[in-house]
């Protein structure tokens, strides 16, 4: 069995080692697989597990042009060449894509408790129909209506900021994409694909913008290999 | 930088690339049978190529 970290743009053998694994690569062409010898506890999400994936490709990653496999793929040893001859022009064109292009990550954290009463002092969330006498299951549909409305109050209110913050960002990336309020405090995370020689750049257009948004906390990381950017679903 | 501070950056980093690596990249996806004998056991859309379990899981010292 092999685990399959990444799928690379170079035919020449590499070798290294990364926490006690030996990383090797498997040609096809002019791409190759980076492996190492696999077996079912490697694909456990133990911190340990997921700290050796991440390193494992920030060990490839500044020499060569790389797209990041999910965590906990596991293949048959048989199967390497299969897997690159089959989707070999998708992998080719996507690593032409990828080459010399990094992935930035701004997450963007606000007061949920106070957001939400600022929507519930804002808003009327109740219906007349209310006052009416009802059966449980008219109650629960009225107490999901309220968690709608202020669902959607709260996603409005998180746009306002969030499309400020993600167009400051997004105009020093090749891609980006934006997400609101993935999670109550989080109201806003971006991810961006920057030309890696431009790394620097970005972290001070995030701390000018830091210093503009002063309610609000962030969280910058990177750069990454471009987990947001590839997706390829592939056999 | 104290301690904490450390331990606290190192958390964020760990969920970070938990949220990338299990979230996104590249998806091998396989449909796998698995059979004993041309009797298919088992049909499993799965995200992984598997081998037999023991291979998977080789047993721990002791353990059968």
């Amino acid at each position: 069995m092999l685990y399959l970290y990444g799928i690379i743009d170079s035919p020449e053998p590499i070798y290294y080692t990364c926490s006690g694994r030996n990383i090797y690569t498997l040609a096809y062409n002019d791409i190759s697989a980076l492996v190492s010898r696999g077996d079912g506890p490697m694909t456990r999400v133990t911190g340990e597990n997921v700290i050796i994936h991440g390193e494992v490709l920030n060990g490839i990653v500044e020499k060569q042009a790389l797209l990041p496999v999910r965590f906990g793929t596991l293949l048959g040893g048989g199967d390497v060449e299969g897997l690159l001859s089959r989707n070999y022009h998708q992998f080719l064109a996507s690593l032409n894509e990828v080459r010399g292009m990094v992935e930035m990550s701004v997450r963007a954290l606000w007061n949920a408790a106070e957001e939400e009463e600022k929507c519930r002092q804002g808003n009327d969330f109740s219906d007349p129909r209310e006052d009416l006498p009802g059966n449980p299951g008219t109650l629960f549909l009225m107490q999901k209506r309220r968690q709608l409305l202020l669902e959607r109050c709260l996603k409005s209110a998180a746009g306002i900021p969030a499309d400020e913050i993600h167009g400051w960002l997004s105009r020093a990336a090749v891609k980006h994409i934006k997400r609101v309020l993935p999670s109550p405090a989080m109201f806003f995370h971006g991810s961006y694909m920057i030309n890696r020689e431009r790394a620097g750049d970005f972290a001070a257009e995030f701390s000018s913008l830091r210093d503009k948004f002063t309610r609000y906390k962030f969280l910058l990381s990177g750069p990454w290999p471009l987990y947001s950017f590839v997706s390829l679903n592939c056999r | 930088m104290k301690l904490n501070s450390i331990s606290r950056e190192k958390d964020v980093t760990l969920l970070e690339l938990l949220d990338l690596i299990l979230d996104k990249g590249v998806v091998i996806s396989g449909d796998i049978i698995i059979s004993v004998a041309d009797v298919d056991l088992v049909y499993l859309g799965l995200r992984v190529v598997l081998a037999s379990l023991d291979k998977l899981y080789p047993p721990l010292d002791g353990e059968v």
